[in-house]
């Protein structure tokens, strides 16, 4: 029997800093001890980085804990702001807006579903919204935060939250936290690859001062143009433009208006959608379109003329092809983060795809005979993720009544895939909500989303009948009473972060915003 | 849309009464008619063996119904189990170890095999500890206790199972219509059942629970694929061993139940009666669905037979129609059956292929490639059986992985050694100050 120790891999490479190579190195070195496994850094100061996704997902919370962050510490230095959620506007129709929440809506009556009882109640006049039932939603609209409570039974604890921060200041603050375990950073551009011979495996990255930095890993988190994974091995990239069209955004920090919201707003546009981040010390601003539908500086006028604050930068523009990598990991390179593919940060799921990616590297970490197994077991759940991220995502376009431009015109009557059709067709008839093993927007999420963009079930659970009239109504009539409540009793989210984590930024940031 | 006003449900063994009684709860209230017909066939629907075992989450089953666990026990001379003697190794109920750094136990024992340390993997299971000799006990609820890492199941006698199944639906207004099955008009939809006296039924959703011959799904034109990795095809009653625990040797099972043993072996060709292992293409066409061996067979292991018919339910419930007999219910309903079905299927081939006595679906395949190689234990979406279950054949069979989880490598080795001496001596104390299985309250009685 052959033994761990026989076949290690020694060194790890990780090629580029940016939020993508400083997450992986974090997460690497708080699990391997640096004797074990070397973790090398290598980023350039002249490369610019992308800051990827301002606004995160609730998952990154269990990143934190494993890493054994500090939460408050954290907030401070990355002048983070909470997120409930996210504000989609104008998407189904203009003037038309929803939350989508970290949390859930009612809790499941008679082993049915609320959304059933919802569905019942609203076909028999009951003009509620379904926000009157959801805890962070209201939370959302009050601008109002608290933590949830540990206690599952109460109303209190029927939400998560995820955080909008400075992806610049994350990325320092993993760098600083990598260091202390033991990765070396080194400063200076790549110029040259060196691949082995006869197996094409990536040997060193060869530095502009002429050092030569070896590895028997490498990762490759050098951005859009994947330097190891795309130009030394060429692994492909499967296009999903034509189903999410977008293909530029421009980026641009701003000055606070007013107080910070607990949430991130996304802005339905002529030709794609705006973003607003905001954080402790300014606002993130973005106008992700498609070329094929609005010039480059149209949708740059669009974005300065919706500020609303002084902007802080030059405004940024950035190009992408949505779409995967055909083979996130080829020979000894595994590329996460924008190397990895590109999903428009709709649904803010950057840094959770990066942090995903790592967590499975980790699961799947190679030894020295880099059997093909693993590389395609890695493949095969990565390539999953994306596509399901994907198929959500396409949600948002595909599911309005928006005919005012082209660009809307074409997302509501594109083909979308099988994979989205059934899922749609499921919910339309019975408001039934497909859920995977694997796959990270869960029943709520699709819920908000569906309601919110005009997909309202004609059926529902029959089940849901065994509940008299009475009976429902009393209790969605006590639980919207109970959100109510709750809400009203927490401070103002503004008023919670001076208290539990102000800013350390003094000086703003003249970086522009981020993707 | 109208609700449901009938369900006909054809069959007379536990598949059929296990449909009624579930429905006939879940469905209280609603004046949705629901009428068994016996197909006229023995009764065995759902289980080839004439006992069965059940795992843990089927008292979810039973608590919903109403029915408490003691008279489960007692009406069907049931028998609790922790784990199933596979001869050399136990598949127990419950993990081995405990995760310790969010590492998988069996990687520690890799490691120690690495190093030298050949352990009985047996001996880091509590529920495999307990079978072993012969000790019960019910687990508790404190996460910090070792007697919270395990759960337990039951043996059950399938006709007498099936007699208290019917007795509760009958007691909830499930009607008997008279005499049997004759003839099925099928087609894209059922139209009605004739049969030897009195007039057609009519329903508005049909199940078929009239086992392998399918007697209404076969008019569906829903063609019955037989698995092509599967190749057992007889059963046949052996001669009863004494046996405290359940115990599965290649030619079959052995059963305790109150008052003795029920065996029964599976063999290819000879003797017994025949099966073919399979299942249908679909397991809801039009307005009927096809449950227990109407639906698919599959030789008797680790109480999939009731699992299956228990998830049939809960996803019927979940996706329950109107009279409009939805195709895009029916078609999530079929994608998420066969799944289910097919991921059960290559649990029941796990150990004939690590044996070489049969060749594996591409996903066990990968299951196996990714085990062989690094201990991880590939779970797809719809799985029935957990981590803990594969883990336990796989180590069982002789299949170590080639690599541990290096995360391990970073940890104090003398420390590691240490605690893992430790949890085995726990747990070994904790089992040999439990009851013995006889004397636990709630099992009046010793197996003959």
């Amino acid at each position: 029997m052959s033994k761990n120790s026989d076949e290690k891999i020694k060194r790890i490479v990780i090629v580029g800093g940016g939020t993508a190579g400083w997450i992986a190195a974090a997460g690497l070195s708080s699990l391997y001890k640096s004797e074990d496994l070397s973790i090398r850094l290598v980023e350039s100061e002249a490369i610019g980085t992308v800051g990827v996704g301002e606004a995160t997902v609730p998952h990154i919370r269990h990143f934190n804990v494993k890493l054994g962050i500090d939460e408050r510490d954290f907030m401070q230095k990355t002048s983070a702001t909470f997120k409930l959620g996210i504000e989609f506007c104008d998407w189904n129709r203009k003037g038309q807006s929803y939350v989508h929440p970290f949390g859930a809506y009612g809790e499941p009556l008679g082993g049915v579903g609320f959304h059933h009882h919802w569905v019942r109640m609203r076909k028999r006049g009951d003009t509620r919204s379904i926000d009157e039932f959801s805890l962070p939603v209201k939370m959302s609209h009050m601008a109002r935060f608290a933590m949830p409570s540990p206690d599952m039974r109460s109303v209190e604890s029927t939400f998560s939250y995820a955080y909008q921060f400075d992806a610049g200041l994350y990325a320092a603050y993993l760098r600083s936290y990598a260091e202390a375990r033991g990765v070396v950073r080194t400063e200076g551009r790549i110029t040259g690859v060196t691949q082995n011979a006869q197996t094409g495996f990536v040997e060193a990255v060869v530095l502009e001062n002429g050092e030569t930095v070896e590895g028997d890993l490498f990762i490759d988190a050098s951005g859009f143009r994947g330097l190891l994974i795309e130009q030394t091995l060429k692994s492909g990239y499967e296009a999903w433009s034509h189903w999410l069209p977008c293909d530029r955004a421009w980026a641009v920090p701003c000055k606070a208006s007013d107080a910070n919201t607990p949430y991130t707003r996304a802005t339905a546009r002529d030709a794609g959608w705006q973003w607003r981040i905001p954080l402790q010390h300014r606002v993130g601003n973005g106008y992700v379109f498609s070329s094929g539908f609005l010039s480059e500086d149209a949708a740059c006028a669009t974005l300065m003329a919706n500020l609303e604050g002084a902007a802080q930068a030059e405004p940024k523009m950035l190009s992408f092809t949505t779409g995967v990598r055909k083979q996130q990991w080829n020979k000894n390179v595994v590329a996460i983060g924008l190397a990895s593919g590109f999903l428009e940060p709709l649904e803010s799921t950057s840094i959770h795809l990066i942090q995903l990616a790592v967590t499975n590297l980790v699961e799947m970490l190679p030894d020295m005979r880099f059997c093909d197994d693993d590389r395609d077991e890695f493949n095969r759940i990565m390539h999953l993720e994306y596509e399901r991220v994907r198929d959500f995502l396409i949600l948002h376009y595909h599911a309005t009544e928006r005919d005012d431009t082209p660009f809307w015109d074409y997302c509501r009557a594109m083909t979308i895939p099988d994979s989205l059709a059934y899922k749609m067709a499921l919910f339309r008839e019975r408001g039934v909500i497909v859920n995977y093993k694997d796959g990270f927007f869960l029943e709520p999420s699709w819920l908000a989303v569906y309601i919110g963009q005009g997909v309202i079930p004609e059926g529902y659970d029959p089940l849901s009948e065994r509940i008299s009239d009475e009976a429902l109504t009393r209790y969605m009539a006590d639980y919207a009473g109970k959100v109510s409540a709750a809400v009203q009793a927490m401070p103002s989210h503004a008023a919670f972060l001076e208290q539990y984590c102000p800013s350390a930024v003094v000086t703003r940031r003249a970086t522009a915003g981020a993707v | 849309m109208a609700r449901l006003k009938s369900i006909l449900i054809c069959g007379s063994g536990v598949a059929a009464w296990f449909m009624a009684a579930g429905l006939s709860k879940a469905l209280e209230g609603q004046n949705c008619r629901i009428t068994v017909l016996d197909d006229g066939a023995e009764g065995d629907s759902a289980c080839l063996g004439r006992a069965v075992l059940t795992l843990p989450s089927l008292r979810a089953f039973h608590s919903v119904l109403g029915i408490p666990e003691d008279q489960v026990i007692r009406a069907t001379r049931a028998w609790p189990y922790t784990a199933l003697n596979m001869g050399s190794y136990h598949i127990g109920i419950g993990d081995h170890g405990a995760r310790l750094n969010a590492v998988a136990f069996h990687h520690f024992m890799t490691w120690r095999r690495q190093h030298g340390q050949i352990d009985n993997i047996d001996a880091f299971s509590i529920p495999a500890l307990m079978s072993a000799q012969g000790k019960f006990t019910r687990p508790v609820n404190d996460p910090n206790s070792v007697l919270s890492g395990f759960s337990y199941g039951l043996v059950l006698d399938v006709g007498r199972y099936s007699d208290l199944l019917r007795h509760y639906a009958l007691s909830r207004g499930v009607d008997v219509a008279e005499g049997c099955l004759t003839k099925v008009d099928g087609g894209a939809q059922i139209a009605s059942v004739h049969r030897d006296q009195g007039v057609p039924l009519t329903a508005d959703l049909y199940i078929d629970a009239t086992g392998a011959a399918a007697r209404l799904m076969s008019t569906m034109d829903v063609p019955f694929e037989a698995d092509p990795y599967l190749k057992a095809n007889r059963i046949r009653p052996a001669l009863p061993h004494d046996t405290v625990v359940p115990v599965m040797t290649a030619a079959g099972q052995m059963l305790p139940v109150m008052g003795g043993t029920i065996t029964d072996d599976v063999a290819t060709d000879g003797e017994g009666r025949a099966f073919v292992q399979g299942r249908r293409a679909q397991f809801w066409a039009g307005n009927v669905l096809a449950v227990g061996h109407a639906g698919g067979v599959l030789q008797p292991f680790m109480g999939h037979e009731l699992q299956l018919l228990h998830t049939s339910l809960i996803r019927l419930i979940g996706l329950f129609p109107d009279d409009g007999m939805s195709a895009v219910l029916a078609g999530e309903y079929n994608r998420l059956m066969i799944q289910t079905f097919d991921r059960v299927r290559d649990f029941v081939l796990l150990p004939q292929v690590l044996r070489g006595q049969t060749e594996g679906s591409p996903e066990l395949i990968r299951k196996i490639t990714q085990f062989k190689s690094r201990g991880r234990v590939v779970m797809y979406d719809e799985e029935t059986y957990s981590e803990a279950f594969w883990v336990s054949v796989f180590l069982g069979e002789g299949v170590w992985p080639e690599r541990y989880d290096r995360i391990i490598d970073s940890m104090d080795f003398e420390r590691l050694n240490q605690q893992l001496i430790r949890m085995r001596d726990i747990m070994a104390r904790a089992v040999s100050n439990m009851p013995p299985l006889q004397s636990v309250a709630g099992v009046p009685g010793v197996p003959a």
